[in-house]
């Protein structure tokens, strides 16, 4: 990881109008950035925005409002198949991601033959075989159709497809969630690997708390379209600040409870609010326990508290 | 408590299912033997394709037969073999006896009839009670479960509830009757974490409340480890390790369990060595191996395990495993635990 910044995001919103005169702040005013090389998770309850924070910087929806620099110019400077090519994505469903008619290869080449990186026939084929070398599979497995692979096998084709353009920048949308424990171990690994190889830089998206910490170098924890905290993986699990991320990390179950009968939890009340209403003030107030009267009425601006540690609460702020 | 007087209430004996599909005889399971005690909560892990779903959707009769068929076996429930009961038989028992929490909450509730309706249902069937009486029970079972304003909610449609929410209507459904026992089969894998801990203290709580037995399916090692007393690790349709859930955990002597154990990132740890992964895909279970379904992917697999199924080794009280090299011959492997420093824990508390 270096210190060198490849995305800066700035007060990015991604608003969607949800009809009757109603919008849905699905990302709001988030700020952060994202450096050359390395990995930085998202972790949030459903509807919180993570995905739409993934799409919304690789291009897939427009953003609403903010600032979004790559390599330090603004995303729109970039031609629309410029930005195509160095920012990937690999989905959650493998099943749905992935087109049933068409082969393999073809599903891994279809980027290349877009963009002409191929010169011939020939060079077509030995680039789809190394790409299916590299991330695990045969090359005879080149004219089979999707429904011929198990799901882990075709999130790899999916990994394949991610990197065949050689993106700088890869968003992973829960790309494990749908696979067997085994079977996530192998395809963490193998992004991990890749990475090594080719210093490719990722958004890992997930709700797995534990592979996030594993997979990670820095993690920002969302809620309600906010990003409340973000810092380094270690500090993150072992010194959180912000009261949602400590019972979002109470709430995860440990094999270390086992000799526990009623493990310490944080507990959350309450279901996540709307977000097409949400609280006023912070967004959290409705289910702290530490809420304040000040938390009720102004919103946090998420600041660094420590070097490297961002948090957005007023309760940490007077803290310090 | 001595396992010796505890009342068994589900008993479960050489059970062969198989499917019959063009591609040929997909033997599902093969020879299961367990036993669920009265209000023990038991957890079945495996992966996908292990069998794990199949043996309750046995129990409950749900596999549509044909194409699926009980070879032979025996499901003994309270002192009756239901693996012969006609369709007839087993309506009297599914809901009232037996009651089932699925995965995903709204495949299991009907989008068109308010919640309360659907949880008084099985009391107006099995109970004959009168539709206002049910419906007043309904209203207390919503509220049982931790659903805030039972009296308006109980009379709203499912899609006017959250996941977590809907969840907690599938289990006050489950709980109508007040059955003897509670099949969940992976009751929070579509829950956030948040909302999985609330369903799991909440199901901790009614068992303790009402006395019922839990079979609890999942493939997250951590939440048995939360919630259930007794584990069965199943693999390829067939039982690779049983015991309790502390002795397999600190102690498991399977590989396959190894594996499973190893292929999960630790919270607590700090390494960002390598997972550890199983190479190599489950079984094709229309030919299953002639020996233990695990041995193509064992990486400490002998001859033997690929040709002859291993015996059904006691390590210790109820503790048993499936594998060669428990046999006296086999060469001893040593592992090193990542747990091992909670049971020396538990020693020191001692």
């Amino acid at each position: 990881m270096s210190n060198e910044k490849l995305i800066e995001i700035k007060n990015l919103k991604k608003y969607f109008n949800i009809g009757g005169g109603q919008t849905l702040k699905a990302v709001d005013d988030v700020t952060f950035d994202i450096y050359k090389g390395e990995t930085i998770g998202i972790v949030g309850e459903s509807g919180c925005g993570k995905t739409t924070l993934g799409r919304t910087l690789t291009v897939l929806y427009k953003r609403s409002g903010g600032e979004v620099k790559y390599n330090g110019k603004d995303i729109s400077s970039y031609a629309k198949k410029d930005l195509a090519r160095c920012f990937q994505m690999i989905f959650q469903d493998p099943d749905a991601s992935l087109d049933p008619r068409m082969t393999c290869g073809d599903i891994i080449a279809e980027g290349l033959d877009i963009f002409k990186m191929c010169k011939s026939k020939q060079e077509r084929t030995d680039i789809v075989a190394e790409l299916l070398e590299k991330v695990g599979l045969n090359r005879e497995h080149v004219n089979r159709f999707p429904h011929e692979f198990s799901g882990g096998q075709k999130q790899r084709i999916g990994i394949a497809r991610a990197i065949a353009l050689k993106p700088d920048f890869i968003v992973c949308d829960e790309p494990i969630s749908a696979l067997d424990v085994s079977i996530q171990a192998q395809v963490v690994n193998l992004l991990k690997n890749l990475q090594i190889e080719t210093g490719l830089t990722f958004l890992f998206i997930a709700h797995d708390l534990s592979m996030v910490k594993y997979i990670s170098d820095r993690v920002g924890v969302m809620y309600l379209g906010e990003m409340v905290e973000l810092t380094d993986s270690n500090t993150l699990y072992d010194n959180p600040l912000h009261p949602y991320t400590i019972s979002l990390l109470s709430a995860i179950p440990k094999i270390e409870n086992l000799y526990k009968d009623n493990p310490e939890r944080v507990e959350l009340t309450g279901e996540i609010p709307s977000p097409i209403d949400p609280p006023p003030g912070c967004k959290f107030n409705t289910r702290c326990k530490y809420a304040i009267d000040r938390c009720k009425t102004e919103r946090p601006i998420i600041r660094e508290v420590e070097p490297g540690h961002f948090v957005s609460c007023h309760i940490v702020e007077q803290k310090d | 408590m001595k396992n010796n007087d505890r009342e068994k209430i589900l008993e479960i004996k050489d059970l062969h299912v198989s499917f019959d599909t063009y591609a040929g005889e997909v033997r599902v399971l093969r020879g299961i033997n367990w036993h669920l005690y009265k209000g023990e909560t038991l957890a079945i892990v495996g992966e996908s394709g292990s069998g794990k779903s199949v043996t309750v959707q046995t129990i409950m009769k749900l596999i549509p037969m044909p194409p699926g068929r009980i070879v032979k076996g025996e499901i003994i429930f309270e002192g009756n073999d239901i693996a012969k009961y006609s369709e007839k038989q087993m309506s009297k028992i599914r809901g009232q006896k037996i009651g089932m929490i699925f995965q995903n909450p709204m495949g299991a509730l009907n989008p068109t009839i308010k919640v309360g309706k659907q949880i008084a249902e099985s009391l107006i069937i099995h109970q004959k009670m009168k539709k206002k009486e049910a419906l007043k029970i309904a209203v207390e079972l919503v509220k049982m479960v931790g659903i805030p304003n039972p009296e308006k909610r109980a009379f709203q449609y499912p899609h006017e509830f959250s996941g977590g929410m809907r969840q907690r209507i599938v289990i006050a459904i489950a709980l109508a009757c007040k059955p003897t026992l509670l099949i969940a089969d992976e009751p929070t894998t579509a829950l956030d974490v948040t909302i999985q801990a609330q369903i799991l203290d909440l199901m901790k709580n009614l068992k303790k409340e009402m006395n019922t037995s839990i079979i609890l399916i999942t493939h997250d090692l951590a939440v048995v480890a939360e919630t259930a007393e007794r584990m069965i690790v199943m693999y390829g349709g067939e039982i690779m390790e049983t015991g309790i859930v502390k002795d397999v955990m600190l102690n498991p002597e399977h590989p396959y369990t190894w594996g499973l154990m190893d292929s999960m990132p630790k919270l607590e740890a700090d390494t960002k060595d390598p997972l550890i992964s199983i190479d190599g895909t489950p079984p094709d279970l229309i030919a299953p191996p002639e020996g233990c379904p695990f041995a193509p992917r064992c990486i400490y697999a002998m001859k033997v395990c690929k040709t002859k199924k291993p015996p059904s080794y006691q390590i210790k009280d109820s503790h048993y495993c499936n594998c060669w090299l428990q046999h006296d011959e086999a060469d001893k492997i040593k592992r090193v635990n990542p747990l091992a420093k909670y049971a020396d824990k538990e020693t020191d508390n001692e």
